[in-house]
């Protein structure tokens, strides 16, 4: 019976060993032998990995005014996770002689792959001053606000989104 | 998720919420802009020659044609016709109206308000408003500008490189002179004109100059020609009472062309309805030109360098687009040089240039298009969603009509 119990804890033992041995050199084999730390380039991938979506019915409700809410929606539609997502935001007149931007800027820890994320700003939408500070555009009857926003990580991934308002000047 | 300070004056406000549905978007693909790649609403073989925002206007080929200037939002630039790259020769609140080359110097003659403290003049945009006259630096980085000529009513290039500008002389009188490259005023002529001189140009050979004049206080309009190899001047025509001249008189090879009507803009506050008159070299009077059309509805005009062919941006009929066409002065044979789908030509009288070589025509455009669009690229690569330049060749034109001229 002692002999028996030896023999079966002895074979359970040695095929451990087997086992874990086996596993291990499988292990080692599958590791390459080298790996490239450099980020892929946006020329690597097959399609866009990184993308941008506005909500139409809110685009059209924005007023000439502060504190105008805009949310947005950025999607991961890499397979990987993507880390360290920045994202611009400016706010320009169409009347290039104002050269007042407003910029904004958010970011994102993290994006797991095909997941998206919801981003709120609030914006001042109010119409800047004219070159001679009188607050309406000299050269066009009633400008168009354009709102250019930007996502991008440090591995190169971007996508952007250029938004014309047409806001009115008030009178 | 962690917050960033904002690059200026605003702080970004903003929140980070896991997951979210997609939204109601359209984004809208921009135009294929590369040259000759598709039609981008004007007809095929119509290129852009800027890109991106702002309000341009007064566009201009220089001499060689290495080079197109025109105002942004009030201010000058130049760029070379195949990059995007601008190169910004004014700062941004100047307030330039027209820029013309001065070829004999390569620079740029810039007319605006008058900007001199000693000026009486309170603002550019009084109409017929003396202003003045600036000329760009040498040096491709500076924006500064030297003033060269005030009391300026009007400008046009001369054929050997210098500029002929319409002076206000006394509160309602006009004369001309000649501006060398080097800025100094080379010739004063003694024209002594009743009335505001509005504007002018020079016939081929640069021996002639037509140009229109409102009377004052009347307001009533007329077309003066001066030669000035011989120093005189003589009053070629008149118009009713309440009509004006659009732009000014073309001096060509086969008779002054000019657009006229009634001193308004239509519903549509589009081209104005102004109608097409021919004026013979000869003493005569004005002729309606036949060749476009009884329907057509002119805007703005402008005779190629040779004085063979005169480039109108009109209308075939009232309801008809904007178009721009090029009338064969010796054949009378009109070629339609766009073919406008939905675009908004602008009819102001110096939005078009010809090139010196006579092959291409400049002129500033916009699509019609309205509400909120979102686009998948950078504001700096949009064309149709702002007034951009455009290069129309009219080199190989086709007729639409064959009719006798004028």
């Amino acid at each position: 019976m002692k002999d028996i119990a030896f023999w079966v804890l002895g074979t359970t033992l040695a095929f451990a060993l087997t086992a874990t041995a086996f596993l291990l050199l499988a292990n080692v084999l599958a590791t390459p032998p080298e790996r490239s730390l450099a980020p892929p380039g946006p020329e690597d991938r097959s399609g866009p990995s990184l993308d941008l979506e506005l909500d139409t019915g809110q685009l059209v409700a924005l007023e000439d005014l502060p504190e105008q809410r805009l949310d947005l929606a950025v999607r991961n539609e890499g397979e990987e996770r993507l880390d360290d997502i920045h994202l611009t935001l400016e706010i320009a007149s169409e009347n290039t002689a104002i050269s007042e931007t407003r910029y904004y800027r958010a970011s994102m820890n993290s994006l797991e792959a095909g997941t998206s994320r919801r981003a709120t700003f609030a914006l001042d939408l109010s119409l800047p001053a004219g070159p001679g500070g009188d607050g309406s555009a000299e050269d066009l009857e009633s400008p168009q606000t354009i709102v250019e926003i930007q996502a991008t990580t440090p591995g190169g991934v971007s996508a952007v989104r250029t938004v014309i308002l047409p806001l009115q000047a008030d009178s | 998720m962690r917050c960033r300070t904002a690059l200026a004056t605003l702080a970004a406000t903003f929140l980070l919420l896991a997951g979210c549905g997609t939204a109601g978007e359209v984004v809208i693909p921009a135009e294929p802009a590369e040259r000759g790649e598709a039609d981008l609403g004007l007809g095929p073989g119509v290129r852009p020659l800027s890109f991106g925002p702002g309000d341009k206007a007064s566009p201009r080929w220089g001499p060689s044609g290495d080079r197109l200037a025109f105002v942004l939002d009030g201010y000058v630039v130049d760029k070379a016709p195949d990059t995007r790259e601008l190169r910004r020769r004014t700062t941004r609140d100047f307030g330039a109206e027209e820029v013309e080359w001065i070829a004999s110097v390569d620079r740029l003659a810039i007319l605006g308000a008058d900007l001199s403290e000693t000026s009486t003049t309170t603002s550019p945009v009084v109409e017929g408003a003396p202003r003045a006259i600036y000329r760009t630096s040498p040096g491709a980085e500076s924006l500064s500008v030297d003033e060269i000529a005030t009391g300026v009513l009007a400008m046009s290039p001369l054929p050997g490189g210098d500029l002929l500008v319409a002076l206000e002389i006394e509160e309602s009188a006009s004369t001309l002179a000649e501006i060398e490259g080097n800025g100094e005023v080379s010739r004063a002529y003694p024209y002594s004109v009743e009335g505001k001189i509005s504007a002018l140009s020079v016939s081929p050979d640069g021996s002639e100059v037509v140009a229109a004049v409102r009377r004052e206080p009347s307001g009533s309009f007329e077309i003066h020609a001066f030669d000035l190899s011989e120093r005189t001047s003589r009053r070629i025509g008149d118009l009713a009472k309440g009509k004006e001249v659009f732009g000014a008189p073309q001096w060509t090879k086969h008779g002054i062309f000019y657009a006229a009507g009634e001193a308004r803009t239509d519903e549509k506050e589009d081209a104005a309805p102004y109608d097409l008159y021919r004026l013979p070299l000869e003493p005569g009077d004005p002729e309606p030109v036949s060749g476009v059309g009884e329907d057509f509805v002119a805007s703005s005009l402008k005779a190629s360098p040779d004085g063979e062919r005169l480039a109108i941006v009109g209308r075939r009929n009232p309801n008809s687009p904007t178009e721009l066409y090029v009338l064969d002065l010796a054949t009378g044979v009109l070629e339609a040089a766009t073919a406008n789908e939905n675009m908004e030509i602008k009819t102001g009288p110096e939005d078009i240039a010809w090139s010196a070589d006579g092959e291409h025509i400049a002129i500033v455009a916009r699509g019609v298009l309205s509400g909120h669009r979102v686009y998948a690229v950078r504001a700096d690569a949009l064309l149709a969603d702002f007034y951009n330049v455009y290069d129309v060749p009219v080199g190989n034109l086709h007729p639409i009509e064959e009719s006798p001229a004028g």
